[in-house]
């Protein structure tokens, strides 16, 4: 018995040409159509140097970053940067690193999300140290240019091997009109006051005065270590070997959170999905009537709850004001002494003031640089908006994270250790007992 | 009882035969297998397809209703930039160009080299073969998360990172599809390829004229498999490719993320539909394939 | 492994008597036909072994020797051979055990539900009706979709600000639901995406395999006056055994290496109750760096699929539904 399949081995072939043919003619139609120019890699021209930069994307400001980089290279004949989006993953860092390994990687990486995990890559010995820079006669930048807090988040070993380009910190948000809902006429300044106006502003199930960061991930210890700071606690001692907040401040600190929780007053559950976006979902959706957040986010529940309805007003105190920095760093990497001059030349010109405003205006991030207070369109603009400026002004005392490798691990340890307190499964003291053991472990 | 006795033995009229037509309860319970199908079949479209629905309507929404809450179904006001959008934040044409070459090549590779070793491991004996099978079996049992930053470094030596080759020949190899095709020849009745042994025809022959066109709804569904895997593979891609010429469409559906990623959801949901369509019609135009049988042609 | 039996092959039984060795190796070439043939063979197999070895075990190999040192992926220091102190630390690592519980239960229920779906839907789908191609597309779609943005939308659909789901709920009376930070629901809720997203894949495997089973069978079961609930029991589920028993393998290797969805939706949370072994190995080589603990832990992974697989192996040869090796 012969099989005759030919027939449908005919088809077979004839549909598989087919979809080769669709295919590429599709390919080829939709890359005519990609408009504009595409990223590819400038070759060296002449007289110019290339540098390559990382950076990943930054939403609808991507062409005003595009922008300035072209004016960058405008404005002078060395150096002609080339900016190369990188997709955002959770395994970025290790891709820089294997990148840099096998000489794929670039000169310069521009708003590094997690600065304070740079230690592993310093630790391949890729990353310029910043120092020779920084206090060169001719450079713009300086130390002084820094709050010791700024300079503090890209210092490792003593050695300046970041600098922060994007300054971010966060700030109570409230509504507005669930405030005069609730007969309150002023934000609260104090944690108390805001204990207070959270039990006036519960509608049983249905409005919770408070969202506090219950949930994985890093932002529940980004937000608790003002509280701890507060409270006149230390995270970690001087030289970075041992956590410390595992101490009476630290628990006064965490017993404010998990007694909002156990009052019924601050919303009982995790929403820390990049859907339900934590603080900001909690608040478009009227769950929550106030809410810690940061200023990038203003845009978002403007849009929900109406601009003239969304309030800001600096972190209450526990016993005295404080904050921590959320910065996005930039360093350079090593390459041929023109490429890392050229990479510094551009670090210089996007921390310029002018630059640093038109940036943050648009972002809605603050400017790390402390010439920018003086420049007259980023003075004009915090006059028009007294809500970024609450935010600016908390720039003045805060604090950065500790620059070590291990700071991952601990964070992590102690995000654990936070949620479950604040779920109400074991107590401030425990909680923090728990987290120290592990800290202390991680940091062996 | 063959059909002829069978017709023989049937009475030429039907002895009692009610003339009053079939109540309705008997006709519904004719009906009832069709009925109960498709309602179990949209019930499982509703949930496999439903999330779908709402992502494509999802994408032409303004980026802040995306994220509303409540949510809403269908837009406010339909907004088609976000299309357009994505072809301007990033060259998602040349992003096609590439997924398509890297996925096709890929694919066929995979075909091509499963469907001669599941024929060799089924069918052909030769020492080690058990051995051979297991070992490789065990590699399936690698993730790739893991081995990652050594098998890296090995593109990096041969010089294929940034690379179409880098890309496309470290996935060419399949164990999945090896394991498909020896199951799917195993189970197969060895007549006919028996017969043509008998007849003089060498491996090559069999393989060609005979296991291929047999191995048809397989291969079909392999193609099918094969390339939507290929064509997802982020991560892979992801690493191996630094430089933007060579991306992606799912290195650059991770380029439209950003940080916090409400930042346009909008812009994200249309990135993903996007790529989901071209793997889409490769499915729609192969899978009648899988269902061609041998016997009686296509079904 | 390897199944021992004695084999006479059927083409020279009568002719030549049986081969010298009583026993034979199930895959080893017996006559010179065969042995003949049998050097085709290496080479049918040589494009895909090679590749894999070169591009899979090897890097492999290297993972299992990490696993013995402490290895920095950053710096690529692997100086200090540790032994067994990374697998040791392991066991006394409660977020490492939970998280092996969890990847337990989660490949337990995900693998039977996908492949009992699949094999249900390929089956509704096996004979032709108008539509028929439409329904098996719809059905299709889950799986392929680039399974970061199917989380985003699954996770927006179950929001309890207000999800789609919630607000059903809501509109009849019951309380939200927080199908992802509240347990036991964000694992089920995990659970079920993987299901959703894996089905496709089932059903496409069974379409073949169903398609396969000639109509003559069916035929004569109607004629014997069998349903088709029955028929499906009796002549398509047994008939399809090899599939399934493929499907169990491969299943139990795709669940036991979930990731993604994991990260997407809760982030191995709440409280941990969704950390799979493949998250904590993510966090211990990428977040902290710790390349020896996470190397250490997928080579536990590897042994646990390869034990799991050889049993399942075993099973399923016994109950002769397969000829697997």
């Amino acid at each position: 018995m012969k099989p005759p399949p030919s027939k449908s081995r005919q088809l077979f072939t004839r549909r598989a040409g087919i979809a080769v043919a669709i295919a590429s003619a599709a390919a080829l139609a939709l890359s005519a159509c990609s408009g504009g120019s595409v990223t590819g890699n400038a070759a060296d021209t002449k007289d110019r140097t290339t540098v390559v930069v990382w950076a990943g994307t930054s939403g609808s400001t991507d062409p005003l970053r595009k922008q300035l980089v072209e004016d960058f290279n405008a404005s002078q004949s060395k150096y002609t940067v080339d900016i190369q989006v990188q997709p955002t993953s959770l395994t970025a860092q290790a891709r820089l690193i294997n990148a840099i390994k096998n000489k794929q990687g670039p000169n310069f990486v521009l708003d590094d999300g997690q600065p304070q995990s740079l230690g592993q890559v310093i630790s391949t010995g890729a990353v310029v140290p910043l120092d020779k820079y920084l206090g060169a006669s001719d450079s713009t930048l300086k130390k002084s240019n820094f709050t010791d807090g700024m300079l503090g988040t890209g210092t490792f070993h003593g050695k300046v091997y970041s600098l922060p380009t994007q300054g971010g910190d966060y700030a109570l948000i409230y509504n507005k009109a669930m405030f005069k809902a609730a007969g309150i006429t002023k934000p609260p300044a104090t944690w108390a006051e805001l204990q207070k106006d959270a039990a006036k502003l519960t509608i049983g199930t249905q409005q919770y005065g408070m969202y506090l960061p219950i949930g994985p991930g890093g932002t529940a210890p980004y937000y608790w270590q003002s509280m701890l700071w507060s409270a006149g606690g230390e995270f970690m001692n001087a030289d970075n070997t041992k956590v410390e907040f595992n101490s009476p401040e630290g628990v006064r600190a965490l017993t404010a959170w998990t007694d909002m929780v156990k009052a019924g007053t601050a919303y009982p559950a995790s929403l820390q999905t990049p859907s339900d976006n934590g603080s900001t979902g909690a608040m478009t959706s009227k769950k929550a009537a106030m809410a810690i957040n940061g200023a990038y986010n203003l845009g978002i529940l403007d849009k929900a709850l109406g601009a003239d309805n969304v309030g800001v007003a600096p972190l209450p105190k526990i016993d005295k004001p404080a904050m921590n920095l959320g910065s996005n760093n930039s360093y350079i990497l090593k390459g041929t002494p023109a490429q890392e001059d050229g990479a510094w030349a551009f670090l210089q010109y996007w921390l310029t003031p002018k630059v640093q405003a038109k940036w943050d205006i648009a972002t809605g991030l603050l400017p790390t640089n402390i010439e920018t207070a003086k420049n007259a369109t980023w003075k004009s603009f915090l006059a028009k908006n007294p809500r970024i400026k609450v935010f600016a002004d908390e720039l003045a005392y805060a604090n950065s994270r500790p620059s070590i490798d291990a700071y991952g691990a601990i964070s992590d340890a102690l995000s654990a250790e936070l949620e479950k307190a604040m779920l109400l499964k074991q107590s401030p003291e425990e909680a923090l007992k728990n987290a120290e053991t592990a800290a202390t472990a991680a940091l062996k | 009882m063959t059909h002829a006795t069978a017709i023989a033995n049937t009475p030429a009229r039907p002895i009692k035969r009610r003339r009053r037509p079939r109540s309705f309860r008997v006709r519904a319970r004719a009906f009832a297998p069709v009925i109960a199908r498709h309602g179990l079949l949209i019930v499982g479209v509703i949930f496999f397809f439903g999330p779908f629905l709402w992502m494509l309507l999802t994408s032409f929404k303004s980026s802040s209703e995306a994220l509303s809450f409540p949510p809403t179904f269908l837009p406010a006001e339909w907004r088609f930039d976000s299309y357009a959008q994505v072809f301007t934040v990033a060259p998602f044409g040349l992003y096609y160009l590439n997924s398509g070459i890297v996925t096709i090549l890929a694919t066929l590779g995979q075909i091509v080299t499963s469907l001669a070793a599941g024929y060799a491991f089924s069918r052909m004996h030769f020492r080690g073969r058990t051995v051979i099978f297991v070992i490789l079996l065990a590699a399936l049992l690698v993730p790739f998360e893991v081995v990652f930053t050594p098998l890296v470094s090995l593109l990096s030596q041969l010089g294929w990172l940034n690379s179409y080759q880098g890309l496309i020949i470290p996935n060419v190899p399949s164990i999945l599809g090896a394991f498909l095709f020896r199951q799917f020849f195993v189970s197969f009745p060895s007549e006919i390829e028996d017969a043509s042994r008998i007849d003089g025809a060498g491996v090559w022959r069999r393989l060609w004229s005979i296991m291929t066109p047999m191995a048809a709804p397989m291969i079909g569904s392999f193609a099918i498999l094969s390339f939507v895997y290929n064509w997802n593979n982020f991560f892979f891609q992801f690493l191996v490719v630094t430089q933007s010429r060579y991306y992606t469409v799912q290195v650059g559906l991770a380029q439209l993320q950003a940080e916090n990623n409400s930042s346009d959801f909008s812009l994200l949901m249309a990135g993903s539909t996007l790529a989901i369509i071209p793997v889409f019609i490769v499915f729609l135009i192969f899978q009648k394939q899988i269902v061609s049988a041998m016997s009686g042609g296509l079904r | 492994m390897a199944i021992i039996e004695k084999r006479v092959p059927d083409s020279v039984a009568v002719t030549t008597g049986p081969p010298a060795r009583t026993t034979v190796r199930h895959g080893d070439p017996v006559t010179k036909a065969e042995r003949r043939e049998g050097r085709a063979g290496y080479l049918l197999i040589a494009p895909t072994t090679v590749l894999l070895f070169v591009f899979y075990l090897y890097p492999l190999a290297l993972t299992v020797y990490y696993s013995f040192t402490d290895w920095n992926p950053a710096t690529g220091d692997t100086k200090n051979l540790v032994g067994l102190a990374n697998y040791a630390d392991l066991f006394h690592d409660s977020e490492f055990l939970t998280a092996t519980g969890n990847t337990a239960l989660y490949v337990i229920i995900v693998v039977p539900c996908t492949i009992g779906l699949g094999v249900f839907f390929a089956a509704l789908l096996a004979t032709p009706f108008r539509g028929r191609g439409v329904y098996r597309a719809l059905i299709f779609v889950p799986h392929i979709a680039p399974i970061v943005g199917s989380a985003l939308i699954f996770s927006y659909l179950l929001s309890p600000l207000g999800g789609l789901i919630n607000s059903a709920l809501s509109a009849v009376g019951a309380p939200p639901i927080g199908f992802l930070n509240t347990q036991p629901w964000a694992l089920i809720t995990v659970m079920v995406f993987s299901i959703w997203e894996g089905v496709g894949f089932s059903m496409i495997i069974y379409s073949a395999a169903l398609a396969n089973i000639p109509d003559s069978y069916h035929e004569a079961a109607k004629l014997d006056g069998a349903g088709p609930i029955r028929r499906f029991f009796s002549i398509s589920l047994p008939l399809v055994g090899p599939t399934t028993g493929f499907l169990a393998i491969t299943g139990v290797i795709g669940a036991l290496q979930v990731f993604t969805q994991v990260y997407v939706l809760t982030r191995g949370g709440p409280l941990r109750s969704t950390e799979t072994v493949l998250y904590y190995i993510y966090q211990q080589g990428f977040v902290f760096f710790h390349g020896g603990s996470a190397s250490a832990a997928a080579v536990i992974l590897l042994t646990v699929g390869i034990v799991v697989s050889v049993l399942q192996l075993r099973v399923l040869a016994k109950r002769d539904t397969v000829e697997l090796v």
